[in-house]
């Protein structure tokens, strides 16, 4: 069922954190809200959930309106960061307690929590007790216990952000195979760019409680809408010219560009330029081996930095590389006053 | 002189320690019948027999038990009820937490004399009731204070520890509703099912022990009874200051046998507690 929220405001302790979302998730989507701590994707998830209160503005999944009911009558689960797994019950008996709940009898809602255990990979676990399970497991666990409540819409927040890198590209790799699977409307709540882009059906990308770009991950990181979104992604840089008759250039360089007159900045990402092939001169200021290759830092006006990957540097510290620029690969930024 | 620092900087706590641990010693000694002072030089177990067996001493005994009990007991349970009430609330947590302190706070004494102010066939509510017209005389009222079923220490007990086992508990309940008590809401329990079913099982560590407290007060308090208990039978450790004042010497050793019984209860109930200790600790590294 498609989730949409149109306007959605939340307060924390009196401040507000939400000042009107607007997000739809369409069905059986996976979709990553991605943004900085403190940025209120937790809390926007939260609202869905209906354990953060909305102040304003309106939550629907399909045709019903899920702002009325109470938490536990939304279907809609979180995996909270913390996990908050029972630590008075066993794996089994966690994973069998939203069956419990809605009154499936001991022994049916155990083989369920048994055969959920199995697809997380843990078979066998059932007996354990919280403590005496891995980081790993418990997260399985968590991830097991939140689909055997059947969600109509499954939250995960920064669920695999107290794992090490090796567990956390397994799980990312179990939920996208779950989610896929189940068909199963899913937001992902992350802070980390490349688990966003590598996940997602669409990336949202929020700053300061509102919504500043929501499309595809190919998308959101080619076509940033905003300097903040081309920011958050890295890796990029910023070159000052002027655009004058669909014409940018800055010095020799020019290349067309389709935006009213005016001062402009284009950034570009280090697919964009091409070393030894152009006009524009830029020096080298640093080299880095990096193992697969050589990471080559070229600094140009006003401050332009990036860096470029490639199997042999690209010339001494010091030297200047001319280098063209693909046009078609540049974003423009109107020049802040 | 550096190792020895640290033993010296405890040696006055060690030293009240020796004292308490001496006066301890005498007293079990005491207990067994050994007061060469008053002629008696031989060890018997017939004092804490006696505990048992003599009419008075066993009423007192049981009276101490059931009160602590009673009070223990009932206390928790509406203690703990009037907690998940406050944890509840949307707003004003923080300040019925504050309020809950100030009968923690006023001495259980005072709170003996309130009652007595409050309560007693003369007090201020049979008075009230008289000017209402509905008594015609203070013996229409029921005797709730010092009547032998120990009603009027219940209610001094009950008073103090109903806040006390709230404000007990609050930390750790509050704590599991916010967390915990939340997946499980989140995971379709409705909000009383949440509470029995994870809130109220993970707290039952500190639960326990406001019981073990409330239970070691009441069973060796001595003002709330004097102020409070009837005639006959006295609590347990009015009954024993009675002995130890006794005229006749030789009453000693009961009053040292009760004192004795009071201290292996409560180091029973020490024990439990501390066992309790070690699992709230335990569920507290879990929830995380």
């Amino acid at each position: 069922m498609e989730l949409k929220l149109t306007g959605v405001r939340a307060a924390l302790g009196g401040k507000e954190i939400l000042h009107g979302v607007d997000l739809t998730i369409r069905d059986g989507e996976l979709l990553a809200l991605l943004g900085s701590s403190g940025c209120g994707k937790s809390t926007c998830l939260k609202t869905i959930a209906g354990i953060v209160p909305l102040s304003g503005g309106s939550i629907a999944l399909g045709e019903e309106n899920l702002a009325v009911l109470p938490p536990h009558r939304r279907g809609v689960v979180v995996v909270f960061q913390d996990l908050r797994l029972f630590p008075h019950l066993t794996a089994a008996e966690n994973v069998a307690f939203p069956l419990r709940m809605r009154g499936v009898p001991r022994q049916k809602r155990l083989e369920e929590a048994g055969q959920w255990l199995e697809r997380v990979q843990l078979a066998g676990l059932d007996k354990r007790k919280v403590g005496q399970l891995s980081g790993g497991q418990l997260q399985r666990v968590a991830l097991a216990r939140a689909l055997a409540a059947r969600p109509r819409v499954l939250l995960l927040d920064e669920p695999f952000s107290s794992l090490d890198e090796n567990l956390r590209e397994d799980m990312r790799a179990l939920v996208r195979s779950l989610q896929e699977q189940l068909h199963m409307t899913t937001v992902l709540v992350t802070h980390d760019r490349r688990e966003a882009l590598s996940m997602a059906h669409r990336v949202a990308v929020m700053f300061d409680g509102a919504i500043e770009q929501c499309s595809s991950p190919r998308e959101v990181y080619a076509a940033p809408a905003t300097r903040r979104v081309a920011d958050y992604f890295g890796g990029g840089g910023y070159l000052p010219g002027t655009v004058r008759d669909g014409v940018f250039s800055m010095g020799e360089l020019s290349f067309p560009a389709a935006v009213p007159d005016g001062a402009w900045d284009a950034f570009l990402r280090p697919g964009a330029l091409k070393p030894g092939q152009g006009p524009l001169p830029l020096t080298v200021a640093e080299v880095a081996f990096l193992g697969e290759g050589y990471q080559t830092t070229l600094a140009g006006p006003e401050g332009f930095r990036l860096a470029l990957t490639a199997p042999a540097p690209l010339g001494p510290v010091g030297q200047t590389v001319l280098t063209g620029v693909d046009g078609a690969q540049a974003v423009l930024f109107p020049r802040d006053p | 002189m550096k190792r020895l620092a640290p033993l010296l900087l405890l040696l006055p706590f060690l030293a009240l320690m020796g004292l308490l641990l001496w006066a301890m010693g005498c007293a079990l000694v005491q207990s067994l019948g050994y007061i060469p002072a008053f002629g008696l030089t031989e060890f018997t177990l017939d004092y804490y027999k006696a505990l048992f067996t003599d009419g008075t001493l066993a009423a007192s005994l049981a009276l101490s038990l059931k009160v602590a009990f009673l009070s223990a007991a009932s206390s928790t349970v509406l203690g703990t009820a009037l907690c998940a009430a406050l944890l509840a609330l949307r707003r004003g947590r923080r300040g019925a937490l504050l309020l809950l302190r100030l009968p923690i706070l006023v001495p259980h004494t005072v709170t003996a004399l309130f009652l007595i102010v409050l309560l007693s066939q003369s007090g201020l509510v049979a008075r009230a009731l008289y000017a209402g017209g509905l008594i015609s005389g203070q013996e229409d009222f029921p005797a709730l204070l010092f009547a032998p079923g120990g009603m009027g220490m219940l209610a001094a007990y009950l008073w103090k520890e109903i806040p006390f086992v709230a404000y007990f508990v609050a930390a750790l309940m509050g704590s599991v509703r916010d967390t915990l008590g939340e997946a499980a809401r989140n995971l379709g329990a409705a909000p009383a099912r949440a509470f029995f079913h994870v809130t109220l099982p993970l707290s039952l560590p500190a639960i326990g022990s406001a019981f073990l407290i409330i239970f070691a007060y009441a069973f060796g308090s001595y003002e709330v009874p004097l102020l409070l208990g009837s005639t006959l039978p006295k609590a347990l450790p009015v009954q024993a200051y009675l002995e130890y004042t006794h005229p006749d010497l030789l009453h000693r050793p009961y009053a040292m046998a009760m004192n004795g019984f009071i201290l292996l209860v409560s180091l029973l109930l020490a024990l439990v507690y501390a066992a309790l200790l070690r699992r709230k600790l335990n569920v507290g590294r879990v929830a995380r």
